[in-house]
């Protein structure tokens, strides 16, 4: 290919590297820990005394329920396994009319049980929304709502992102074969961040190209829903959904009549032997178009969405309404496009695959960092021999400091608002919102404290900033279970404990990573926005 | 972890490490293994590898988690093999 071919090609995946590189690193980061959402869940959530209703006795349990609180008719869950974040064994959420649907945050939170006598005990709850929260920086880069314009931002984003890896690729071709595996430690250091971005770049490009393209659909669905009904269903696209409403409202059915949980697990269970049922969904039944998803994942197959598969039922008859969404029976059509979300979710292969995806999100956000490295060093203005220290650009000087504000800022902001979650229980009306307060507390916090000092002198005082933010969420829950008396928890599942260990390792990392940075920042070149040795005034920050 | 999907993982181990330590560039060892051996013993170790992942799992789903797998381990070897060789080096 024509050198001239390739600096345009270098410059696109430069300027389009720049400009979304933060940002994916926090959707990369907080998807790392969104691969894990349930265990978050499960670490963050306040133990209730929830009394246990036996699954033989849901019908009774249901039938009273909706008796006692008929708005549960438009939509309910059955838990099967109930945890810490879900302890009751039915539960739903009412939302306002109006509400958009992808606001998984409004509504008000309800379960239900019996008491002793039999009666159904319905009661408000407000769980924790801190992994929902996690969940919503990375689907909307580190922006606090998923509204309609942030995710189109998001959009914008991952088609800039799908620009820089098809650019990158193309770039890296004269020298691909060359150079596979190359990671050459040596001094010097261009060469060095070139090589520790193009490893993970190039290797794991089958995975960023699939994020960056399911990603693009995610943010746009809407949109393109609202297209494909214009041009191809003449604005029928909801009647054509509607061909099973029946032509007269049927009568009102009695939710007493359903057929018992068990019977339609039975059912759901038959049409996939492999078939592993976690939850019942109940939906509208008070409608014409009552039905029953069951839940659930099957090991051996990919499952279509991220909490799984179901098979939808009529829950009175039994009868199957839809099958197309069941793990491990779907037909090819269905299989091919349940593989996008199956491989954007991580929704197969089980914990394994999860802890695969955990660990390339977290080379993905690497792959960022590095890319701006690799672009502040490609720009070091060098001191020649005899000559005095050259002052450093100040596009490279800007960079560097919204570089190590914003990712290490995300990671202690991160941390901190997940050990809030034990620290501010109980202590504050609306923990929810402190959540919000604290990450973007932190994130700008660290990331004004990078611009004021400059690069050199915050990178390792936010590297062990976010090293100890990390630390805290496992020493939380030891001091925890060590002083009741707190007022704090220690769920003792090995789900929460997998987030404690997990928030350990990666402690001690970042801690590796301060005192690797901080040997740079004394001993390395002092020609370099790194160097904390010499204060310059062309090499400060911004005071 | 059923003992299928285990045997796949390491098969698929392996055959990368077999395929990394040909690399002119791997930095484990002292010198690198013969290009076309053990590349072919990689080949060959990754396809058994997902033999036995297609035991216990839909032969799509088997692919996805073999390429997923490859891609980690494949990211992962050169940095370690730094560290390595940085430590050796000392």
């Amino acid at each position: 290919m024509r050198s001239d071919y390739i600096r345009i090609y270098k410059t696109v995946h430069t300027w389009t590297g720049i400009l979304t590189g933060m940002a994916l690193f926090i959707a990369f980061y907080a998807g790392a820990l969104t691969v894990f959402k349930e265990p978050l869940a499960r670490w963050a959530a306040a133990p209730v005394a929830a009394l246990e209703v036996p699954l033989a006795e849901t019908p009774a349990l249901i039938a009273k329920t909706l008796a006692a609180h008929p708005g549960a008719a438009k939509g309910f869950q059955l838990n099967l396994k109930p945890t810490e974040d879900e302890p009751a064994r039915l539960s739903w959420v009412e939302r306002e009319e109006g509400q958009d649907d992808h606001d998984t945050l409004s509504g008000h939170h309800y379960s239900a049980t019996l008491d002793a006598e039999g009666n159904a005990l319905v009661s408000e709850s407000q769980p924790s929304q801190l992994a929902e929260f996690i969940d919503i920086l990375h689907r909307v880069v580190g922006l606090p709502f998923d509204t309609d314009p942030n995710r189109w931002l998001m959009g914008v984003v991952a088609a800039l992102y799908a620009l820089a890896l098809v650019s990158g690729v193309i770039v890296l071709l004269p020298t691909l074969v060359k150079d596979f595996f190359a990671l050459r430690l040596g001094k010097n250091l261009k060469r060095m961040w070139l090589d520790a971005h193009n490893v993970v770049g190039i290797i794991s490009l089958p995975f960023h190209i699939v994020m960056a393209i399911t990603a693009v659909v995610f943010a746009y669905h809407d949109g393109l829903y609202a297209l494909q009904d214009k041009f191809l269903h003449n604005g029928r696209l909801a009647n054509a959904f509607n061909q099973q409403r029946p032509a007269a409202k049927p009568a009102p059915r009695d939710p007493a009549d359903m057929l018992p949980p068990v019977t339609l697990l039975e059912r759901a269970q038959a049409l996939s032997p492999g078939f592993e049922p976690s939850s019942l969904q109940y939906v509208n039944l008070a409608g014409p178009r009552a039905m029953v998803r069951v839940w659930g994942t099957d090991p051996a197959a990919l499952a279509p969405r991220a909490m799984g598969g179901f098979v939808a039922l009529d829950p009175w008859s039994g009868k199957v309404l839809s099958r197309d969404f069941l793990p491990g029976t779907q037909d090819a059509a269905n299989t091919t496009l349940s593989s996008f979300f199956a491989l954007h979710f991580a929704t197969f292969g089980g914990t394994p695959v999860r802890w695969m995806y955990f660990l390339l999100a977290l080379a993905g956000a690497w792959l960022f960092y590095s890319g701006n490295l690799l672009w502040i060093e490609s720009r070091r203005k060098k001191q020649r021999q005899g000559e005095a220290l050259p002052g450093q650009r100040l596009d490279t000087r800007l960079l560097a400091s919204a570089t190590v504000g914003v990712c290490i800022g995300c990671i202690a902001g991160i941390s901190l608002t997940i050990a809030a979650a034990k620290w501010l229980h109980g202590h504050v009306a609306d923990l929810n919102a402190w959540h919000w307060y604290v990450y973007y507390g932190v994130f700008f916090a660290s990331l004004a404290w990078a611009f004021w000092r400059g690069a050199g002198r915050a990178v390792v005082p936010l590297l062990w900033l976010a090293a100890l933010s990390t630390c805290s969420i496992p020493l939380t829950t030891l001091l925890a279970w060590a002083v009741p008396g707190l007022g704090m928890w220690a769920n003792t599942s090995l789900a929460a404990l997998g987030v404690d260990a997990t928030a350990l390792a990666g402690g001690f990392a970042l801690m590796w990573a301060a005192r690797a940075t901080a040997r740079r920042v004394r001993l390395g070149a002092e020609d370099s926005v790194w160097s904390a040795r010499k204060i310059l005034p062309s090499c400060q920050g911004l005071s | 972890m059923p003992g299928w999907l285990l045997s796949g993982l390491l098969l698929a181990l392996a055959g990368s490490l077999a395929i990394h330590f040909a690399s002119p560039h791997q930095r484990w060892r002292p010198r690198a293994l013969a290009a076309h051996p053990a590349r072919l013993a990689g080949a060959a170790l990754l396809v058994a590898a997902l033999i036995a992942l297609g035991q216990v799992l839909h032969s799509v789903v088997a692919v996805f988690v073999l390429l997923t797998w490859l891609m980690l381990v494949f990211v992962l070897l050169p940095y370690l093999g730094a560290l390595i060789g940085r430590k050796e080096s000392r």
